[in-house]
């Protein structure tokens, strides 16, 4: 057993030594293998570090949640010319009782909206009011960083309690403690009992338009309904600044399902009805889960696409390597015919060659893993892309050099060991 | 198959013939050889004669097409090439015309060759390689390539690389063939005194005074044995 560790550490020493002795060439050799290691950890890492991206923020809507949002129409844009006239659009009240019981719904958390500036002290800054239920914060996971949310309790007696996102929090109290403190929207006062904390951005991946939900704040819905009814009014910028009226029952309507399973089967329901109820198209279905699936889905893709390539450069840089090798046997004829004079069998020789071959893949391997956990730090640090690299990545890509080794080592090895002795030990 | 104790190599009417499509070469003809331990022989011949094919049949490197041949009592006919390594690393020693270094390993390092294959530990490797270096006198040239070494030196280390193992036969091919007459003189001296320490040495040449140092000297021409002395 001694003995065997002793013949491949030598065997290691003399392959070693022979790479050594043409360093150049050996180097262009493994080039090929380097780059196919190299790309393939950074890709991986990269398309991980988006995919991650993706389905954090698809998380970050709930993927027990179907969301249906009120959709305004370019049509109603276009009759609001006519000025006095008054847009009618979205969810309404017949679409709620309707949802809510849907077997499968567990709840319904109803939103309604507007943007507008919040005001304390001398301090203002544009946000996004939400009035809906206290299981808001739940279904779209809101974590508080102080205080609290508000109640069902608070809902019931109409409080004017404000929950201020955390980004709103900055703006308007970058040393104070919000908790108690008076804000107030058009020219009603609310008192702030909550902060949430930071969230990440949605973006574009997700399929959705940005949404900084760290500058809304939410009231109760009660709240919300008594001051400021059920219009929506938003200017209109141009030459002259036009008023724009709409009548909005229901931004959005957040639907917790009580099973994962019933998800997709539910927001067909949700579809059919919606559909018998509404006219036109003024709203829009969003499945997290679905579109979760659809992330996946295009990861899988890309992984097959990528595979594919670092496959070629990979069965490319292994072509090198089996030509150089070739190349060397052919050098080392002398060599073969007097270690078989010596005594080495088949068997030793082709450990010879394929030790050596795969001492060279690896060794390419290794840079290239140098290589490929390097150029997504400098992906991040550069173009601020969230790159992981995964531990299977670099195992795979390492197992892979050298498979390519053994693959591509195989067959001069064998050549070299299937040489004539007589012949190898007259060659000249 | 046991050959009696003191015989070494038995052939019996060995023929080698190669086969190269629509001619055949009778490199050997009929050959017939018998060889004690501890003898010295020559074989002489001249180029073409067949001498090197029956070296190298010999040795093991070969196999005769027709004929019995028994070393030390194995029936080589019938062995397959991990037993013809086998037996080429344990019971016999080479040394070529040519030296046949391989130039990329030191004196150490190429002495010690058929250890590894004969799978040691290292420790015994490197005692055995030293002991032989110092044996052909090369103690002090022990971590130098074989390009730095003269012709003699390099045959020097060729025999310690075919003594390491303590074969049965010592095989030379020419071995005072690429060496000037003072340096051949010194070499075959070496390969007497081996002889007279037990070996069994078959020295292939072509060189008369070469040859007298054998106790017989074998003759051949167009691959048959004509004269034996």
């Amino acid at each position: 057993m001694k003995s065997k560790i002793y013949y491949f550490l030598r065997i290691i020493k003399i392959g070693i030594k022979n790479i050594f002795l043409h360093k150049l060439r050996s180097f262009l050799t493994i080039l090929g293998i380097v780059f196919g290691v190299a790309s393939v950890i950074s890709m991986l890492a990269i398309g991980e570090g988006a995919s991650y991206e993706a389905r954090e923020k698809i998380k970050e809507l709930g993927s027990q949640n179907i969301i249906i949002r009120s959709v305004k129409l370019q049509e109603a844009r276009i009759t609001q010319e006519t000025r006095a006239f008054v847009g009618v659009y979205g969810l309404v009240e017949k679409d709620y009782e309707m949802i809510r019981t849907i077997p499968t719904v567990e709840f319904i958390v109803p939103t309604w909206e507007m943007k507008e500036e919040i005001r304390y002290g001398d301090k203002i800054v544009q946000g996004r009011i939400v009035c809906t239920y206290p299981e808001y914060k739940d279904v779209m996971n809101l974590g508080i960083e102080t205080g609290r949310f508000f109640t069902k309790i608070d809902m019931e007696l109409f409080k004017p309690f404000a929950v201020i996102g955390y980004s709103i929090k900055k703006s308007l109290f970058p040393v104070e403690d919000p908790i108690g403190k008076t804000i107030t929207v058009r020219s009603y006062n609310f008192k702030v009992i909550g902060v949430t904390k930071e969230k990440g951005l949605m973006t574009e991946t997700t399929g959705f338009t940005a949404e900084d939900v760290n500058f809304d704040i939410y009231i109760p819905f009660t709240t919300g309904r008594s001051y400021f009814g059920e219009f929506e009014i938003t200017s209109k910028q141009g030459p002259i600044i036009r008023w724009e009226r709409n009548w909005v029952k229901y931004h959005r309507f957040i639907v917790r399902v009580k099973d994962m399973d019933k998800i997709l089967t539910t927001s067909a329901i949700i579809e059919d009805i919606l559909k018998t109820n509404h006219k036109k198209d003024d709203y829009e279905i969003l499945v997290p889960l679905q579109l979760l699936m659809q992330a996946e889905h295009t990861k899988k893709i890309f992984n097959i696409v990528l595979g594919s390539i670092a496959a070629i450069s990979l069965i490319v840089g292994g072509i090198g390597i089996m030509n150089i090798m070739l190349a060397t046997v052919t050098e080392r004829t002398r060599e073969i015919g007097i270690r078989r004079a010596v005594g080495a069998k088949r068997k030793d020789i082709i450990n010879q060659f394929l030790i050596e071959t795969v001492i060279l893949s690896s060794t390419g391997g290794l840079i290239g893993i140098f290589l490929g956990v390097l150029i997504p730090k400098l992906v991040t640090k550069f173009a601020g892309m969230t790159t992981i690299i995964t531990w299977w990545s670099i195992a795979l890509s390492f197992t892979i050099s050298v498979g390519v080794g053994i693959t591509f080592g195989i067959y001069p090895a064998r050549k070299a060991a299937y040489l004539d002795p007589i012949q190898a030990l007259r060659y000249e | 198959m046991k050959m009696g104790n003191d015989i070494l190599i038995e052939m019996k009417s060995v023929k080698k013939i190669y086969d190269l499509g629509n001619v055949k070469v009778f490199a050997l003809k009929n050959v017939n050889l018998k060889v004690k331990k501890g003898e010295h022989i020559s074989i002489m011949g001249p180029s073409g004669s067949g001498k090197t094919t029956l070296l190298n049949i010999i040795g093991c490197l070969d196999k005769p097409t027709e004929g019995e041949y028994y070393l030390d009592g194995i029936d080589v006919k019938n062995l397959n090439d991990d037993e013809l390594s086998e037996i080429r690393n344990k019971k016999i020693g080479f040394v070529f015309q040519n030296y046949n270094l391989i130039p990329q390993l030191n004196v150490i390092e190429n002495i010690s060759l058929p250890l590894i294959y004969r799978g040691l530990d290292e420790e015994e490797i490197i005692e055995k390689a030293k002991y032989y270096a110092n044996l052909v006198g090369l103690g002090d040239r022990m971590y130098h390539r074989p390009t730095e070494l003269s012709g003699g030196q390099q045959q020097r280390v060729a025999i310690a690389r075919a003594l390491v193992n303590e074969p049965l036969i010592i095989l030379g091919d020419e071995p005072t063939g690429n060496l000037d007459t003072k340096t051949g003189k010194e070499i075959m001296e070496i390969f007497k005194k081996l002889n007279e320490m037990g070996r069994t040495v078959i020295i292939i040449t072509h060189d008369s005074k070469v040859a007298e140092y054998g106790q017989r000297i074998v003759k051949i021409l167009d691959g048959e044995i004509i004269d034996e002395k």
